[in-house]
């Protein structure tokens, strides 16, 4: 089975190579047809290749297609883009390897990202044509143009790389989908779309909203007077009841369906020893554990400074509520598809990783003066 | 659903074929535009396992990806812009001299195909006045 696979892989890897040899601009060698034969029978092979190690791409037909399509597309022209002897014509074939990229983000429930990257790369392709077209002198032969390096060389080792990658994924997939195909206990390797079910989203979401009641009245209440406080966490207390409910109905089942089945696997076959489950759905777990510390470590807050006969601080009552309405935010949003992971994506950039992004905007500056300090002319004799 | 390898496959496959592409071809341009099909591969890595794991740090990561591909974009036309004006040309192996030492420098010893010659005959414009029918029926 495993060297059935690596040869199918060696073969994609030789075609791959031979074929892009021949099809790169160059002097002699250059024979379009076969490079391209060669070339869609190396990519036939790939395809075959991991449907048959990673198992059939399953659930709904139409994400498969769109899939296949996005995935063809990045592949496809950017093959078109390594052969194509004209800068400006390679331009717009990276136009359309960035536009299936971002279909890749799109099914992988990155929609920001996908923004983002169709609009950086839109200015960045359209100057790049500019420069193409500008820069690049009369026609007919040019070095530049015409010529490879090493073009046998270089396609062998790249694709070389490509190949021992794949053979890494090929060694390190937990376990073999072939094993038995009528028994789909084991597809877990899925990217599962629903982590919570729509019910509990409903119930996470009211949450979220009641939350915004106790967080606005923090800071009305009088801090020395039990009586308000009790009220206060009564307010609170209300509005965390359908997220527990969703947090409990939620783990009940991840345990029962993705975290205990595969450990029922794992002590049946021991090639699955060392699988510990479905990552997502640990993650998850452990998000979820962690969420609900957050009330519990409040109340123990409260309690200790009550202990003590002093006033509870309004910073940090505040700071916890704010917390849990974070964590509840971002539960809810990591489980679908839907444009929600851009609220989440802002509330993650601009808490947890701010300084990056101060430091992210400073590099851009720093490249923008770079860029204009090289590209001004210098007068002779200076 | 897909699965997290097939992501990973083609995420690879993408990073390999820029690389053959960085590594062979000789306009700068070409060689930009594949080294960035090669941060394409990696932020596809990098969104999938963020599926995977069901958080945001890897799209946060893609984020500043691409924040520095937008800088390196910035510096890698101001650099052409300049190597342009000194030697005039895009060819990356026209700088050359810039190599290892001990490094045997790049020949083209095989001459370029040269283009079909197209003849331009001059276009006459009619010229003088137009003779009148009955003149042409003689």
């Amino acid at each position: 089975m495993s060297g059935d696979s690596a040869n199918q892989l060696l073969l994609a890897v030789l075609s791959a190579s031979a074929g892009i040899f021949l099809l790169l601009p160059k002097p002699r060698l250059r024979h379009k047809s076969i490079g391209t034969v060669l070339s869609i029978a190396s990519l036939g092979i790939f395809l075959a290749w991991s449907w048959q190690r990673f198992g059939e791409p399953t659930a709904t037909r139409l994400e498969t297609a769109l899939f296949t399509f996005f995935s063809l597309g990045a592949l496809i022209n950017g093959v078109v883009l390594v052969v194509q002897r004209n800068p400006a014509r390679g331009a717009i074939s990276f136009a359309f390897v960035i536009l299936s990229v971002s279909g890749l983000f799109l099914l992988l429930a990155a929609p920001f990202l996908m923004a983002a990257t169709i609009i950086v790369y839109a200015g960045a392709i359209i100057v790049t044509f500019l420069f193409a077209l500008m820069l690049s002198r009369a026609a007919g032969p040019t070095d530049e143009n015409d010529r490879t390096r090493e073009p046998m060389l270089g396609s062998l080792a790249g694709f070389a790389f490509a190949g021992l990658i794949l053979f890494a994924l090929h060694l390190g997939t937990p376990y073999p989908t072939s094993m038995d195909d009528d028994d789909n206990t084991h597809q877990h390797s899925f990217l599962p779309a629903p982590i919570l079910t729509s019910a509990e989203q409903k119930l996470l979401s009211q949450s979220i909203h009641a939350l915004e009641d106790p967080i606005g009245r923090l800071s009305s209440v009088n801090m020395s007077d039990e009586n308000q406080l009790e009220d206060w966490l009564l307010v609170l207390n209300q509005a965390l009841v359908p997220a527990f409910k969703a947090m409990d109905s939620a783990e009940a089942r991840l345990l029962s369906s993705r975290i205990q089945v595969t450990k029922d696997i794992a002590s049946s076959d021991p090639s699955f020893q060392s699988y510990v489950g479905d990552s997502q759905a640990v993650a998850f777990k452990k998000r979820m554990d962690a969420t609900r510390q957050i009330p519990r470590k409040l109340y123990r807050n409260i309690q200790e400074v009550q202990d003590q006969l002093q006033q509870p601080d309004f910073d940090t009552l505040y700071r916890y509520v704010v917390a849990i309405r974070d964590e509840l935010r971002l539960l809810h949003g990591s489980s679908q598809l839907p444009a929600r992971t851009v609220a989440n994506l802002g509330l993650t950039l601009y808490s947890d990783h701010l300084l990056s992004v101060e430091l992210a905007g400073m590099l851009l500056l720093v490249a923008t003066v770079g860029a204009v300090s090289m590209a001004q002319r210098r007068e002779a004799g200076r | 659903m897909i699965g997290l390898w097939h992501y990973l496959a083609v995420a690879a496959a993408l990073f390999g074929i820029g690389l053959v592409g960085f590594l062979t071809r000789r306009n700068l341009i070409t060689m930009f535009l594949c080294a960035e099909m090669m941060l394409q591969g990696v932020a596809i890595n990098l969104v999938a396992f963020a599926r995977y794991h069901g958080n945001l740090s890897g799209q946060v990561f893609v984020l500043f990806i691409v924040a520095v591909a937008a800088c390196e974009a910035g510096l890698a036309l101001a650099l052409f812009i300049t190597l342009y004006r000194r030697r005039k040309s895009l060819d990356s192996s026209a700088w050359q001299n810039l190599r290892e030492l001990g490094v045997a420098a790049t020949v083209d010893d095989e001459p370029l195909p040269s283009p079909p010659r197209v003849e331009d005959f001059p276009l006459l414009p009619p010229a003088g006045r137009q003779p009148r029918e009955e003149m042409l029926r003689v």
